[in-house]
């Protein structure tokens, strides 16, 4: 392959890598190209990647040292001593949060929920991109009865409410797995199968029919490194803001589901939308403190992944990002020492 | 594929398209309910008859048929449009759909009522305002909107208009003495009491209404802020618009008379995109809020392993869904001609 | 502009309507008597599966059922044993043949005459239309003898003339009159109800108390006072029944004023919450619903008599009643509930009425068991209540809190959870059990008997004695001491272990009367007694 189908003309800047060998410049180029639009945004969108960003990696903490940071288990209803907590007591001193009617610490809870989200929220992350992401090439590329077929499948899936789904999946997974974890992110990862399979699916046709992958086939480049080379890439850089918006949905689909009461019981681990079921009856008596909290919880969680994604959409969207002023060095006349010049750029 | 151009084909072909995707989802529906352990009788008496008993009742009613058997009766009732009668209860799910599916409908609207004027208004000031303060509170505003769950909205409106404030009721259609005078004809009851002159009657039912409503379509509203933003913004940097701006328009009636309406094309798309959440929303204000809509029947159904109920009660959703999103296509087809097959 | 002004108008009528006055139910009169010309609204959660006789067996459409349907025998307010209602007269002629006269000039709500042909009709036609919801198997003693199932026999009822029915039981059976109580023996009209299927839910015609005037599936029961009653007329002027979803809207359609008395059923933190409004009385009376664990004698730990009664000694009932039910319910210390009659506290009597982590420790040392006894208890999320969760993490609190137990906790949902329990998939689970009938029988048959659907593999030959002894007995202080003797031998032999008995619970708003009267073990909410004072 010639250089002129990968890279575009690298700029000057980059001399420094000539230590490096080829390849590893190209992949050191093709880096830098796609943490170029971050570096160059400036003002609100970066304030909101970051933002978005600071939040969610705050939950992420929280998660891995839940057990060090939670004054209590999660399911602990006695001090140490055997004392046990009052029932639905309001934020005191030992219960910053209070404690909820099964006598747990709300604050443990809350904390222990967000690993619980993390946790399942990777695992259904990464069940669906596993299942749609190589589905989506292969129907893309091949086309044919099997496209057609798995096309009409997830526009089915698709157009129908996914927490519906999600409900009756859970239902039925709930026999075999039991109401843990992996109950609940099978059900939510079967919910967002279609979502990535289209977006690859339609990268990929979009991409299939341009002429340097006909000329690559026609040089006898194998299937798989045609999608490797070219189409992977490409969709590589769409998949963070899709994943951050589906890992902030998937969360509110758990929340759903355990306000419903299909997803995950309180003896396996702790999760906000059982904890914000049991908390309705208690709006009824005056108790604030057993819902208000998860849900906060929920809020911010989701919305530092939203802001992640819409930062980064922001920010890599070629339609509405703002393009900063690039500074161009223009090369140097005949003896002449190289002059700047600013040049907007369209 | 195809391109031929017409209107006539693309809708032809959508309509057709239709069918085997309701056939899959009624099919995989279907799978999933009888493939799993348990069965409406033993939800209902087991624990209090005998094994041999609750068998012998599980024979009579037909449940231990062989499944290709079971799903092919259920096909040709599907197809007559005979949907059946509950196991739990008795009712007939025509009355069902009417029912419960009027009152979803009734919340739906006045949701989708509450997050068009919320979601678009907010979205329009603040994709004209870009990145000032009203931009970034009405993108905030959108995004934690979004992010609360409903029933979490659900929660706080109970506690503050319900029992702090006791301003609203928190929860049925009407209270129990209205509902028992009221005359049904439609089933929606805002026009029902209209309908009867029944000015206590429908105040009651507003009041009834104000606050699921309200929550379900802010949340709703949440996600139009930042699409109708985004549109907007895609709107604005087209020719025209600059056109417009070098002629000397004022930037107020630039956006006004020119951006804002095509801004709102999109919509429509948007509402059919929104109608699925919706749906999944309902399910959960009405859980919140004792509302008797489809969703909680959905829910109680399910709880009591009642299949003919839920493959009723998915089969109808499933059928709305294509139906919407159907005229929601047509109609962009109709609009935009480039989309057609 | 035009468009802003129209939006600010309907903004306007939006705040008017929304800030004036909620609707209130008046009374009227100012007499201290109950005000008979007033509507009662019943707030409940439960909810009905049919109106028609032959297709019910659950609590919802009982309740509805008793007020528009009569039987030959009730059970009356506070009582325990059944009385005559629509027969004037039920005797046993011998061990296998009962029989009833009927009041004279019985009528149905639709005016036409009640005869004896109707009572054999409304029995026939249960076991005919064999419906799998329906109650059918309460009926076993007039069944056709050998039958798989439902089947009727024409020789089991006759009827001499209109006001006689005779009644030619299988085997003898002192349970009959009870039966006679219950949702399978209501009395409906031969000529309006259908022999071989189901009467619409909404067309229902019975000679009860009520007549139903409309009914809104899901959401509402409107019922008018009969006027062909043969007895008092009620309390008031008739009934709204209004379905909830969530005992917390309930509440707070309660604590609003929407609703007058709310029954089945309240959490615990509901009650607790209400005991502290001045506007409502939070009323109780004895209960006949139970919970208990049951041991599979086929496993390990079950087949241990020892490791039973140390259970049986180690279960902290008190706080399980206080800590997680806000003594919305009681402890149990027998099989049978304390407001039946033939109820000894055998538990108590043998255990003593509190954990005796001693004796316990005692009995597993002589037995030659080691410390701590592993055990797995099964427990299911939804059917019994939220609070099942908490019972169980608290009943796990206090077994480990000995130190003869280590528990580990499991739970499935009710469906599969029914299913495996019955069929020797778990060691130890829990369960709870409401009466078709409050005869001590419907109890001790059920639990020790050893062809019990519980299939715990436990029996004891002289218990199945005892129990044939008062199937066949119809003095009713015989059986009281059969049922002692039984309940005896199973607080020795520990096959379950009977944890807390519900009482009946009902939050009324205050000046609303008669609802004590009512909170009995026939499980029934007798809204003729209610009323509103003012």
């Amino acid at each position: 392959m010639t250089s002129q189908l990968e890279t575009p003309p690298v700029p000057s800047s980059v001399d420094e890598d000539a230590d490096l060998s080829p390849m590893q410049q190209r992949r050191l180029g093709a880096l830098r190209r796609m943490w170029a639009p971050m570096h160059d945004a400036k003002g609100m969108p970066k304030v909101i990647v970051w933002v978005g960003i600071g939040i969610t990696l705050a939950f992420v903490l929280m998660a891995i040292f839940a057990t060090q940071i939670a004054p209590y288990a999660f399911d602990q209803y006695q001090t140490a001593d055997g004392v046990r907590f009052v029932k639905q007591q309001a934020p005191s001193a030992q219960h910053l949060f209070g404690t909820n009617v099964m006598s747990t610490d709300v604050l443990s809870r809350v904390i222990f929920g967000s690993r619980t989200a993390i946790e399942v929220v990777l695992l259904s992350l990464f069940v669906s991109m596993a299942i749609g992401l190589p589905l989506g090439l292969i129907s893309g590329y091949h086309g044919g009865k099997l496209d057609r077929t798995l096309v009409l499948f997830m526009d089915a899936m698709l157009a129908f409410p996914s927490l519906l789904f999600a409900i009756v999946i859970a239902f039925l997974l709930s026999k075999t797995f039991g109401h843990g974890v992996v109950t609940a992110a099978l059900a939510i990862s079967i919910v967002y199968v279609p979502q990535y399979f289209r977006v690859v699916r339609n990268h990929v046709i979009s991409i299939r029919e341009e002429s340097y992958v006909e000329a690559a086939r026609a040089l006898g480049a194998r299937p798989w490194t045609i999608m490797r080379r070219y189409v992977l890439q490409n969709v590589i850089q769409n998949v963070p803001i899709i994943a951050t918006l589906n890992a902030a949905d998937a969360i509110l689909t758990l929340a759903a589901l355990g306000f419903l009461g299909y997803g995950i019981q309180p003896t396996e681990a702790a999760e906000w939308g059982y904890d914000i079921q049991r908390a309705i009856s208690d709006a009824g008596a005056g108790i604030w403190w057993t819902g208000l909290f998860p849900g906060l919880a929920i809020v911010l969680l989701v919305t530092g992944l939203t802001l992640v994604g819409e930062g980064l959409n922001d920010v890599l969207n070629p339609v509405i990002r703002k393009r900063p002023i690039q500074e161009v060095e223009l090369p140097p006349r005949e003896g002449t020492a190289p002059v700047q010049d600013e040049v907007a750029a369209p | 594929m195809k391109r031929s151009g017409s209107l006539r084909s693309y809708v032809i072909t959508r309509v057709l398209l239709a069918f085997p995707m309701l056939l899959i989802l009624l099919t995989v529906v279907f799978l999933l309910m009888r493939v799993a352990p348990g069965d409406p009788i033993t939800a209902a008496l087991g624990g209090r008859v005998s094994a041999e008993e609750l068998a012998r009742r599980r024979h009579d009613a037909g449940y231990d048929r062989p499944l290709p058997i079971q799903y092919l009766e259920y096909l040709r009732g599907v197809a007559t449009l005979n949907l059946g009668t509950t196991i739990l209860d008795n009712r007939p799910m025509t009355q069902v759909i009417a029912q419960n599916g009027a009152a979803t409908l009734e919340l739906s609207f006045f949701a989708m009522i509450v997050a068009m004027v919320s979601g678009v208004g907010i979205g329009l000031i603040a994709g004209r305002y870009r990145d000032t303060a009203a931009d970034l509170g009405g993108r905030l505003f959108g995004i934690v909107l979004y992010a609360a769950p409903v029933f979490f909205l659900g929660f706080l409106a109970q506690l503050t208009f319900g029992k702090w404030l006791d301003w609203l009721p928190t929860s049925g259609q009407t209270s129990p003495i209205v509902g028992a005078t009221l005359a049904t004809h439609t089933n929606l009851l805002v026009i029902d009491t209209i309908i009867d002159r029944n000015w206590t009657a429908f105040q009651d039912v507003v009041r009834h209404l104000i606050m699921p409503s309200v929550v379900l379509g802010l949340v709703i509203g949440g996600v139009f802020i930042r699409l109708v933003r985004v549109n907007l913004l895609q709107t604005m940097k087209g020719d025209y618009v600059e056109a417009a701006r070098a002629r000397g328009v004022k930037e107020g009636r630039v956006v006004y008379k020119h951006a804002f309406k095509n801004a709102l094309v999109p919509v429509i798309t948007i509402m059919g995109l929104e109608f699925a959440v919706l749906l999944s929303g309902a399910v959960l204000t009405e859980e919140t809020f004792n509302w008797p809509g489809i969703g909680s029947e959905l829910v109680r159904y399910l709880d009591n392993r009642d299949y003919i109920a839920v493959q009723g009660i998915i089969v109808v959703t499933g059928i709305v869904v294509v139906i919407v999103s159907l005229a929601i296509d047509i109609l962009n087809a109709w609009v935009d001609p480039r989309i057609r097959y | 502009m035009s468009r802003t002004f129209r939006v600010c108008a309907a903004l306007a009528v939006l705040a008017v309507v929304v800030t004036s006055c909620k609707s209130n139910s008046s009374s009227a009169g100012g007499s201290t008597g109950p005000d008979t010309s007033a509507t009662i609204v019943h707030g409940t959660t439960d909810s009905i599966v049919s109106l028609d006789p032959a297709g019910q067996y659950d609590l919802g459409s009982q309740q509805i059922s008793a007020q528009i349907y009569d039987n030959l025998l009730v059970i009356p307010p506070g009582g325990n044993k059944p009385e005559l209602s629509a027969a004037q007269a039920c005797s046993y002629d011998n061990p296998t043949t009962y029989t009833c006269t009927l009041k004279p000039g019985l009528k149905f709500s639709d005016g036409s005459a009640l005869t004896s042909a109707d009572v054999a009709f409304s029995l026939k036609r249960n076991l005919e239309i064999n419906d799998p919801n329906g109650a059918c198997s309460l009926l076993n003693a007039i069944n056709k003898p050998g039958a798989d199932g439902c089947k009727w026999n024409p020789a089991s009822i006759s009827t001499p003339d209109d006001a006689t029915v005779t009644f030619h039981l299988n085997a003898p059976d002192a349970t009959w009159p009870f039966i006679l109580t219950t949702t399978a023996a209501y009395i409906v009209p031969s000529d309006v109800f259908p022999e071989t299927k189901e009467q619409p839910d909404d067309k229902v015609i019975g000679s009860g108390h009520y007549i139903l005037e409309k009914y809104t599936p899901g959401q509402q029961v409107v019922l008018k006072p009969n006027p062909t009653w043969w007895g008092d007329p009620p309390a008031n002027a008739g009934v709204i029944v209004q379905y909830f979803d969530k005992s917390s809207a309930l509440k707070l359609a309660l604590e609003q004023g929407d609703v007058d008395v709310g029954w089945r059923t309240f959490t615990p933190t509901d009650v607790e919450a209400m005991r502290g409004e001045s506007s409502l009385q939070v009323l109780t009376g004895p209960g006949s619903e139970i919970r208990y664990l049951v041991f599979n004698e086929s496993f390990p730990q079950g087949k241990e008599l020892a490791v039973r009664k140390a259970v049986a000694m180690t279960v902290d009932r008190q706080a399980i009643v206080h800590d997680v039910y806000n003594d919305t319910v009681a402890p149990l210390w027998s099989m049978v509930p304390s407001a039946l009659s033939g109820h000894v506290d055998a538990f108590k009597d043998l255990y003593g009425d509190a954990p005796d982590i001693a004796a316990a420790t005692q009995t597993l040392k002589d037995a030659g068991i080691t410390t701590p006894v592993p055990l797995e208890i099964w427990w299911t999320p939804t059917h019994y209540g939220d609070s099942s969760a908490d019972e169980y993490a608290e009943i796990k609190r206090s077994l480990e809190a000995s130190g003869l137990f280590t528990v580990s906790l499991k739970s499935t949902e009710w469906d599969a959870y029914i299913t495996a329990a019955l069929t020797d998939q778990y060691p130890q689970y829990e369960l709870g059990w409401f009466p078709d009938y409050p005869d001590s029988d419907n109890y001790v048959y059920t639990f020790y008997s050893k062809s019990s659907f519980l299939n715990d593999h436990y029996s004891n030959p002289q218990i199945e004695k005892l129990l044939a002894d008062e199937r066949a007995s119809t003095d009713q202080s015989q059986r009281d001491k059969d049922f002692e003797q039984i309940q005896k031998i199973g607080a020795q032999d520990v096959p379950v272990v009977p944890i807390w008995e519900g009482k009946q619970l009902a939050v009324a708003r205050q000046g609303v009367t008669g609802v004590q009267q009512t909170l009995d073990v026939a499980y029934i909410f007798r809204y003729w007694l209610v009323g509103k004072s003012s």
